[in-house]
């Protein structure tokens, strides 16, 4: 998302996090049970939301992954690229035009899936297990 | 301590107490994505005792699971393993229409704490940690030797080729494009493990289903996925990624080591445990979850469930699909 304006007002990601500020320190502490537990749910949410925005408007965390993918796809005759990216990986694991088992794709699959896992649930066990995920776990690159 | 007190239990505190019976402190527990649970206090004249009832939302069973066998047919259940020393809860009365509330059961309140985080690091459940999975090794053990009297579970068995067929076919109506899953699929055809004997397998045997108190292993519940199957299901299903909690280096529920869980399975007359057959099942277990998400959120899409709770779900697929390569690739 784009912090450039400068309008002198909260981005979308502010408003988020204000928002989830309030339902984690004074809402859910007067909640029990159930609702409670709804509560919890309610704010991790709320941090997919702003994590992805964020995501998206800085497409180079993505970027190189895509990029792996179409040249993989491209070298075996598939169409590549765009939304359908995704889908095309899919389909050609599912008819056997990429090997299931080829390291490079195996490879090129779990990074796109530690991606993603970055964004929905940086603090996941496994991710741990992956050295050079993409998240906000991490500290940001020096400018 | 009643957070939600609109739920009609005045025709069940007759039921279950006489004309002098009143339902006190009913609260909705916070666990069960699929049923609902509620906890309250039985009283009459003369005593006072904690029940639970599971009860399907709405009164409508909505498992995400189509061949779930319902709330009823888990009372059914429960009150068939029971005798043979299986650690399930009592069932205390089923519903029926004049109660008002739809499907589902009462069954005895057994104390105990069943939050995974705690269980991984409170410190009054050390000891329980120290046991755990020689304790599920053991418990499961037991289930698995259970002979059930036909027609308590539908009769067909339903292992891992059947499963694989099933879960494939509900995964293709989502439209879901998920490359680790299609990898999954493929390398689970290739190794599919010959049909085991049916035997009664718990079918979602995992740390927030299981009760513990400081001593170990007390009670095991949500017994409605439950079916005739390969045994080595269950012993898997404690050890998928999603179900260790953040733990991931300890295998059983993210507290104990696979060695001991299949020892002490075996030492309690579990069958021997092939160690590709488990891989298979782990392998499947993780693929299988992460469809369960994407079938839960199906409920919020189609209104059927609008909680955030059943929204966010669909959003822990990925992690599975992280899981699954880590698994393929030996490093989890």
């Amino acid at each position: 998302m784009s912090r450039g304006l400068n309008l002198g007002e909260p981005d979308a990601a502010d408003l988020l996090q204000a928002v989830a500020d309030f339902l984690a320190q004074t809402v859910a502490p007067r909640l029990e049970g159930r609702e409670a537990f709804l509560a919890k749910v309610a704010v991790n949410t709320l941090g997919i939301v702003r994590r992805q925005l964020m995501q998206d408007g800085d497409g180079a965390l993505l970027q190189p992954l895509n990029a792996e993918a179409d040249a993989m796809l491209a070298a075996s005759g598939q169409m590549t690229g765009g939304q359908d990216r995704l889908r095309a990986l899919a389909d050609a694991i599912r008819s056997g035009v990429l090997a299931h088992d080829d390291p490079a794709l195996r490879s090129l699959v779990l990074r796109l899936a530690a991606a993603r896992v970055s964004v929905e649930q940086p603090a996941y066990g496994s991710l741990k297990l992956v050295p050079d995920t993409t998240g906000e776990h991490q500290p940001p690159p020096q400018a | 301590m009643t957070v939600e007190a609109g739920l009609p239990v005045q025709a069940l505190a007759m039921r279950l107490g006489g004309h002098e019976g009143a339902i006190e402190n009913l609260v909705r527990l916070s666990g069960g994505a699929s049923q609902e649970t509620w906890r309250f206090e039985l009283v009459t004249a003369h005593m006072r005792q904690a029940l639970i009832l599971r009860r399907a939302p709405g009164g409508h069973d909505l498992s995400a699971e189509p061949v779930a066998i319902g709330l009823a047919g888990e009372a059914r259940l429960l009150r068939a393993i029971v005798p043979h020393g299986v650690a399930a809860p009592r069932v205390v009365h089923v519903l029926e229409a004049p109660d008002g509330l739809g499907t589902g059961y009462v069954m005895e309140c057994v104390e105990g704490e069943t939050l995974p985080r705690r269980l991984q690091r409170d410190a009054a459940f050390a000891g329980a940690r120290e046991r755990f999975a020689a304790d599920c090794g053991a418990a499961l053990a037991r289930v698995h030797a259970v002979a059930l009297a036909p027609g308590v579970l539908p009769g067909q068995s339903d292992g891992a080729g059947a499963q694989l067929v099933r879960y494939e076919q509900i995964f293709r109506s989502f439209d879901s494009a998920r490359p680790a899953f299609e990898i999954a699929f493929r390398q689970l055809k290739q190794t599919l493990p010959a049909a085991a004997p049916p035997t009664l397998v718990h079918g979602d045997f995992r740390l927030g289903n299981l009760m513990l108190d400081a001593t170990g292993l007390k009670c095991l519940l949500d017994w409605e996925l439950a079916h005739l199957g390969d045994p080595v299901e269950d012993l898997a299903w404690l050890c998928v990624p999603s179900w260790r909690f953040g733990q991931t280096a300890r295998p059983v529920g993210g507290i104990g080591a696979l060695g001991d869980l299949l020892d002490a399975y075996e030492r309690a007359g579990g069958r021997p445990v092939d160690r590709a057959r488990f891989d298979w099942w782990l392998v499947f277990g993780t693929l299988k979850w992460g469809i369960m998400c994407l079938m839960m959120y199906r409920a919020f899409e189609q209104g059927l469930d609008r909680s955030v709770e059943r929204a966010a779900i669909g959003r822990r697929t990925s992690e599975t699909e992280l899981d699954l390569m880590l698994l393929l690739e030996g490093r989890l």
